[in-house]
């Protein structure tokens, strides 16, 4: 299936701390993450684990008080932690998409959705040079897309400059086509409306648009469903796992709900406490889950089939990352914690298959 | 259909204002004959005891307050404002309206002023937020918030009336609207200089107005241009903040695009309803500004009025004044429902 | 349950949170080098309008000496050529006013007065606005619909018109200039209490307290106020600066109860036919002014900004 030697994305070592008033927040220690071509990796854990600084590292949109302490973040063969704000500019342009959790606050009130999605486009600079087009023509997914960006192409083959209003009435054509791909309907009057006229869902694949119309190597999903309801989170889902054939893209689904991981992901990662605790992929991980972290939880999980009077929790709660405790973040929790696990870090530890734990046990 | 329930009430409450507003005058003005005597603006000073009684029978100015006041309303209701007897004789309705002209141009001028300044000020402290222009034009705008508008107003007339001139330095005229020697060059259209300058295709008439009014312009839009500066650099913080920045830098939009196109769009809500507060405050006449600079403007006047007991201008230009208040501020609240587009009645 | 335990309750988070909330306090503090700045004027300034007396005595605002009026002890600068000298060996560093008195003097000697009007207008604006503010925010019904609209009536007046008025009609004495000055304060104050009242009315504290059996003015005295103080506090550290403003300028316009009263913007009226001929009656003065309005508002500014960002955590 993966190529395993071409990793897309990978994280080495990444370690990010917060400055606030009470005091340095260790958010990240250390975290490693590798990202394959055509994959679905699901980054799981509680609130407040890092998911979502891990997220925002990548796409190096942390806020001001946020340090980089050391690590990499190899995208195509460069350091993204590296490149200037021009550089990075131009990766989330076309390299890297992201979309967010809550469409309502993060799409622009005061301005049309067709605004927001047109300059999606818009910021493409390989998208105005005719060159690059046709390339970029095949390798779209949709039969639609692909067909109607060879039209243009072929049209705009005589001028290579267009105006800004030529280039305005192209992105608005690509703007309606992006809209039916994620299923929407009535794109044209989408477009001219503003998003507290639309629905949760509605919102949401304006969002996944935006994303897409970029075109990315790699979508970042930060908890897309968490705020829509159960139904529309199966829609979104369902859309999600129609996109990925037809988009040659690699996800990292960032959630806090490991059956969304277990219905969309082809790899999942577990995160605690600003680490990454296990990585194995999704039937692996369900079958045979090593670190006592990953085994909790899917204890907590009720299943259907077999009731039980008493819900699993697990004992304890997430620590304070101001002054976590030492060694194995994870040890005051952990029913297998041994001497060692107080003092040194755990280091990761290739099972096998691809599944790699984070602990002394092994 | 809802917005136009709301203005209309808001215009039920605008009238009730300003009766309000008219009641509380006119029983200052014309409650204390003592101290004001209404009827002073009637007589002169040649006439007999019985012919001061006669005019005071004459106006009602014997009877009780509540029947003066309904008077007071018919007559305005007629158009009829009084007299004022201190301003050359005249009815108070052609006082008020031969200046209020001048106190149009200096405000217009002032708030262009202020919002040139104050926006930019504000913006360049959100970007710089926390570092020494911030601070600096912290500095600035609460200066300027702190300053005594006597003080400035002849600290600025010392500067470049005075000093310059001793300097040798073309200097700025110390007051006036127009210089002597061009007064009455131009036909009167609108009653302000500058544009009536234009108008007639005088451009050193222009020239000596915008001249004139600087100062007294950048007087008063010196104490304002601070707020104004801190309210944008609160509301362009307060954007910057928003998850929908964090989503337009996501998408790999240059700063710029970031900045005027999402940002500022939001973070220049409340600094435009302020402006529109601003202007309406200045247009009920800076009477100190008017004062030190000889603007003979709608303020300059009312102090005199003050001190002579003119209920007759009083009323009329409290009047206007509330009523530019309170339409404005209408305006303004109809404005917001217009730039953000969340906003339902 | 009583509503000790209600408060107690209430009580010990509160200090935490206090307490966590003063850590911030600090932080934010250090990094603002101007509200420290403004803090310690204003604390000069309290210190000075106290020991005022010390440095000059009261004496001086009565002792004239027309042979040395509008002078300026000229060897340091010259403002205009047109000055005249002061008598060597007088110690004038700001020049003498038309009454032949020190400047400095009735400077230091004014700060007090200034001050403490300031603080009397601001203090009664806030009682009176805690009272009829929190009385229509609890309240609501018509009365509190009068006082919207006599608040709307009062907003209506354009900046000094109403107090000039007053001023003129009731003549000059200090007593009347402060009413006529918090005919212009006190709508904003009770409209303030007012809009705090109705938010804190809805929480969940006042719920226990009203279901306890407590006395609603006890409730909105020593629980309500107390926990919306922080907006209040900072509107009346801006408005000292604003209050000092307008009460000068009402001095300065003419309305002073005797002109050789040593107040700022009396002292400043003195050099209005004087401008270029002695500059210094309205430089210092109205500087004088500018850097205690600044002062707190710079404090003021300060506090807002301190106390702001914390509701929104």
């Amino acid at each position: 299936m993966e190529v395993k030697d071409e990793v897309l994305l990978e994280t080495r070592d990444l370690t990010v701390n917060f400055h606030t008033y009470r005091g340095e927040v260790k958010a990240l220690d250390h975290v490693q993450l590798q990202l394959y071509p055509h994959e679905v990796l699901a980054l799981v854990g509680e609130s407040g684990c890092g998911k979502s600084v891990t997220a925002l590292t990548i796409l190096g949109l942390l806020p001001q008080n946020a340090h980089i302490l050391e690590g990499q973040v190899i995208f195509k063969g460069q350091d993204l932690l590296k490149m200037t704000s021009e550089q990075m500019r131009d990766v989330r342009a076309e390299g890297i998409a992201a979309i967010f959790q809550d469409p309502m606050t993060f799409l622009n009130p005061v301005l049309k959705v067709g605004v927001q999605l047109k300059e999606a486009f818009l910021v493409q600079k390989h998208l105005w040079s005719a060159e690059t087009r046709s390339k970029s023509a095949t390798t779209a997914g949709d039969a639609e897309i692909r067909g109607f960006l060879l039209e243009k192409e072929s049209e705009k083959e005589a001028s290579r400059h267009e105006s800004g209003r030529e280039r305005e009435k192209i992105a608005e054509e690509l703007s309606k086509d992006i809209l039916k791909l994620v299923r929407l309907p009535d794109p044209e009057r989408i477009l001219s409306q503003f998003p507290h006229e639309l629905s949760g869902g509605m919102r949401q694949r304006c969002m996944i648009a935006m994303a897409l119309a970029r075109r990315p190597s790699i979508i970042v999903a930060d908890e897309i469903t968490t705020a829509l309801d159960v139904t529309v989170q199966a829609q979104i889902l369902t859309l999600l796992k129609e996109l990925r054939d037809t988009i040659d893209a690699s996800s990292i689904l960032i959630t806090h709900d490991l059956s969304i991981a277990a219905e969309t992901a082809d790899r999942i990662a577990v995160m605690y406490a600003g680490h990454v605790v296990e990585v194995a992929t999704t039937i692996e991980l369900f079958r045979n889950p090593y670190h006592p972290y990953t085994q909790l939880l899917l204890k907590c999980i009720p299943d259907v089939r077999n009731p039980v009077t008493h819900l699993e929790s697990i004992s304890g709660s997430v620590p304070d990352l101001i002054d976590p405790p030492t060694g194995c973040r994870f040890h005051p929790r952990c029913p297998f914690a041994m001497e060692v696990c107080t003092t040194t870090k755990p280091v990761l530890k290739d099972i096998g298959n691809g599944h790699m734990v984070h602990c002394h046990l092994y | 259909m809802k917005i136009y329930e709301y203005i209309i009430r808001r215009l039920a409450l605008m009238i009730f204002v300003l009766f309000g507003v008219s009641a509380i005058v006119f029983y200052l003005a014309r409650g204390f004959p003592a101290a004001f005597a209404p009827w002073a603006q009637y007589i002169t000073y040649r006439m007999k005891p019985s012919q001061i009684q006669a005019v005071i029978k004459a106006h009602g100015f014997d009877q009780p307050l509540y029947i003066q006041y309904l008077y007071w309303l018919k007559d305005v209701f007629h158009g009829d404002w009084g007299y004022s007897n201190w301003a050359n004789g005249l009815p108070t309705y052609e006082v008020f309206a031969s200046r209020f002209p001048f106190t149009v141009e200096l405000t217009v001028a002032a708030t262009i002023l202020t919002v040139a300044i104050g926006v930019p000020l504000g913006i360049l402290s959100a970007l710089k937020n926390n570092t020494a222009a911030d601070h600096a034009s912290r500095i600035i705008a609460l200066t300027g918030y702190s300053t005594p508008a006597y003080w400035f107003a002849y600290i600025l007339q010392l500067v470049f009336f005075y000093y310059f001139y001793t300097w040798g330095l073309p200097n700025l005229p110390s007051g006036g609207v127009i210089s002597q020697s061009l007064s009455g060059a131009v036909p009167t259209v609108t009653g302000l200089p500058i544009i009536d300058g234009i108008i007639a295709g005088n451009l050193a008439y222009t020239a000596d107005a915008f001249a004139h009014v600087i100062l007294p312009a950048f007087n008063l839009s010196f104490i304002s241009l601070g707020y104004l500066a801190r309210i944008v650099r609160a509301s362009m913080l307060e954007v910057l903040r928003q998850d929908y920045i964090i989503m337009a830098r996501s998408k790999g939009l240059s700063e710029r695009i970031v900045i005027y196109r999402h940002a500022l769009r939001n973070a220049l809500i409340p600094a435009m309803t302020l402006t529109g507060l601003f202007f309406a405050g200045l247009l009920g006449g800076a009477i100190i500004t008017e004062t030190v600079f000889s603007w003979p403007g709608v303020g300059n006047v009312s102090l005199r009025a003050v001190f002579q007991g003119d209920s007759n201008f009083l009323l009329l230009y409290s009047l206007v004044t509330a009523l530019i208040i309170v339409a404005s501020n209408l305006v303004v609240d109809v404005m917001y429902v217009f730039l953000d587009p969340r906003i339902k009645y | 349950m009583t509503e000790q335990a209600v408060v107690s309750d209430t009580r010990e988070s509160e200090t935490k949170a206090r307490i966590a909330e003063l850590k911030y306090a600090i932080y934010l503090m250090r990094q603002n080098p101007l509200v420290l700045a403004g803090s310690l004027l204003v604390i000069f300034f309290l210190f000075l309008a106290l020991t005022a007396t010390l440095f000059v005595s009261p004496d001086s605002a009565v002792q004239l000496d027309f042979s040395r009026s509008y002078c300026w002890s000229g060897s340091s600068f010259s403002w205009t050529s047109l000055e005249a000298v002061c008598p060597t060996g007088s110690f004038l560093p700001l020049g003498t006013d038309g009454y032949g008195r020190s400047v400095l003097s009735m400077i230091v000697l004014a700060i007090p007065l200034d001050l403490s009007i300031a603080f009397i207008i601001v203090s009664i604006a806030t009682a009176f606005g805690v009272l009829v503010g929190s009385v229509a925010g609890w309240v609501g019904g018509k009365f509190d619909e009068a006082m919207l609209r006599i608040t709307d009536i009062f907003f209506a007046f354009p900046g000094l018109v109403l107090a000039l008025v007053f001023a003129a009609l009731f003549g000059r004495t200090i007593e009347t200039l402060t009413i006529a000055v918090l005919l212009v304060w006190w709508p904003t104050y009770v409209r303030l209490v007012r809009g705090q009242v109705l938010v804190e009315k809805e929480k969940t504290y006042v719920e226990a307290l009203r279901a306890l059996g407590v006395h609603p003015p006890r409730i909105v005295l020593f629980h309500v106020i107390p926990n919306s103080i922080y907006p209040i506090i900072v509107q009346m550290s801006l408005d000292i600066g604003g209050v000092i403003l307008t009460f000068s300028a009402l001095m300065f316009l003419g309305f002073s109860p005797s002109p050789a009263l040593p107040e700022l913007g009396n002292l400043a009226s003195d050099g209005i036919g004087h401008v270029f001929t002695a500059p210094w009656l309205i430089v210092f003065p109205g500087l004088t002014i500018l850097v205690i309005a600044l002062a707190f508002n710079l404090v003021g500014d300060g506090l807002r900004d301190i106390l702001d960002p914390r509701l929104r955590r």
